[in-house]
């Protein structure tokens, strides 16, 4: 008897386990109510009070808030780049182009003051165009070399590398002369060579530069298309 | 007090921070304007601030940071960087009015260089008028090569000018600046090294066909 009731009782379960079929047009009837009844979202300000609500705070914690909210603070002023930063690192007004020397030597070159035709202060100031300017400002290369076998390094710096000391490393000949050649630009330049990181010294060969500024030792070299 | 009641803490927070933000000035200096390497915080603002008011004129500012690496590559005083840099934006910005349209940083330079040797602005604007489509980099440079080697300013202005109109071109002049250069240094009068030397680019400049080669006049006669 236990085993046909059994049956029995299977029977029934596997009856009423497959669920009726639904209409689902019913179905999402039900769901589209069951959406609409959905709570509202509290308002920005009753959470804003209940964040506000804690019921203690203890003297370290708010110190330590309000630590955090100055270093954000200065971050803040001080992390941030604004346009006057942006114009000051690279700026916008310029154009640059890329040049290929005759020589084969690679140099950034031909930069234009494009902004001023719109917004400078000091009038309107046509600009002539970039390819003009990209031929006639052509950096060309300059040989720099200094006879001075006891030094042990020797580096060329002038504005031409942004009087950066060890940009422009030059190599030792067997002879002792040292060498490099450099991208240089059309113009008057100014430049002295760094003895071992920290000596600097005029080029005897060349004439020597007037430093109205600082007052280093340099020398002068200009520059001009063959 | 062990506790600050509910509201307390928060209240303080929000405060300190809306203050700090609204705060003109921030004791951390500017994130990588490529200023950091001038050592001294009042200098440094200084110069951030010639940097702001020159780039507002939309002068750029490329040679004044060349500046700044000058002095600080030579190990120079701040103060005395935060001076030449100021004088240099004074000169740009005459530079810059004067020798429109500007060509490129480097002429703007050599004009602001000019200026510092006693070139005055109406020398720029007319060396602008001869060479409208060529840029005056180097013969402003060759100017103040001239002057810096006191020759006067009226008289290398003069002769420069006139080899300008005349057609001399940048190596010429560079070769003038650098035999004068060399006499001076030989002992010669620096007035009488620039005459000299002028006189010489002059004559060249006579014969057009001195630097060019001729083509012959008719076809050659094959001998027979």
């Amino acid at each position: 008897m236990p085993d046909d009731r059994d049956e029995t009782i299977l029977r029934v379960v596997a009856a009423l386990k497959p669920l009726p079929s639904a209409d689902p047009r019913a179905v999402a009837r039900v769901l589209t109510a069951v959406h609409g009844r959905r709570p509202q979202p509290t308002p920005w300000w009753r959470e804003f009070l209940d964040w506000m609500r804690v019921p203690s705070l203890s003297m370290a914690g708010a110190t330590g808030l309000v630590a955090v909210a100055l270093l954000a603070g200065y971050m803040a002023k001080g992390g941030l780049p604004s346009a006057d930063d942006t114009a000051i690192k690279g700026n916008p007004s310029v154009l640059t182009a890329n040049a290929i020397g005759d020589s084969g030597v690679q140099s950034n070159s031909s930069v234009v003051p494009a902004r001023a035709v719109a917004e400078s202060d000091v009038g309107a100031v046509p600009v002539l165009p970039a390819s003009v300017v990209a031929d006639a400002e052509r950096a060309l290369p300059v040989q720099f070399v200094l006879d001075l076998p006891s030094a042990h390094t020797v580096s060329v710096v002038g504005d031409f590398n942004d009087w950066t000391v060890d940009q422009a490393p030059m190599k030792k000949f067997a002879n002792g002369a040292w060498s490099i050649t450099l991208p240089v630009k059309p113009g008057r330049h100014e430049y002295a060579f760094v003895i071992d990181g920290t000596r600097w010294m005029a080029d005897p060969r060349a004439p020597k530069a007037r430093d109205n500024d600082f007052g280093k030792p340099g020398s002068v070299i200009v520059v001009t298309t063959p | 007090m062990k506790h600050v009641t509910a509201y307390g803490g928060r209240l303080i927070t929000i405060s300190a921070f809306l203050l700090t933000i609204h705060a003109g000035g921030s004791p951390l200096p500017a994130q990588s304007d490529g200023l950091e390497m001038v050592s001294e915080i009042r200098a440094r603002t200084a110069i951030q601030l010639i940097f702001r008011n020159t780039s507002a004129k939309g002068i750029p500012t490329d040679p004044l940071m060349r500046k700044v690496r000058e002095g600080v590559s030579k190990k120079s005083d701040p103060a005395r960087i935060e001076a030449a840099v100021q004088l240099l934006a004074q000169r740009l910005e005459i530079s810059w009015a004067a020798l429109a349209p500007t060509f490129s940083v480097e002429e703007l330079s050599a004009g602001a260089d000019a200026l510092q040797v006693g070139v005055p602005a109406s020398t720029l604007r007319d060396l602008r008028k001869i060479w409208m489509t060529k840029p005056l980099t180097v013969p402003l440079g060759i100017l103040y090569e001239l002057v810096s080697r006191e020759v006067p300013v009226a008289q290398s202005t003069k002769r420069v000018r006139e080899l300008m109109t005349k057609g001399a071109n940048d190596a010429q002049l560079a070769a003038l600046s650098a035999n004068v250069v060399a006499d001076v240094a030989a002992g010669l009068a620096p007035d009488a090294a620039l005459e000299l030397r002028a006189k010489g680019v002059m004559t060249l400049l006579s014969f057009p066909g001195t630097f060019t080669t001729a083509a012959p006049g008719k076809p050659p006669i094959r001998p027979k």
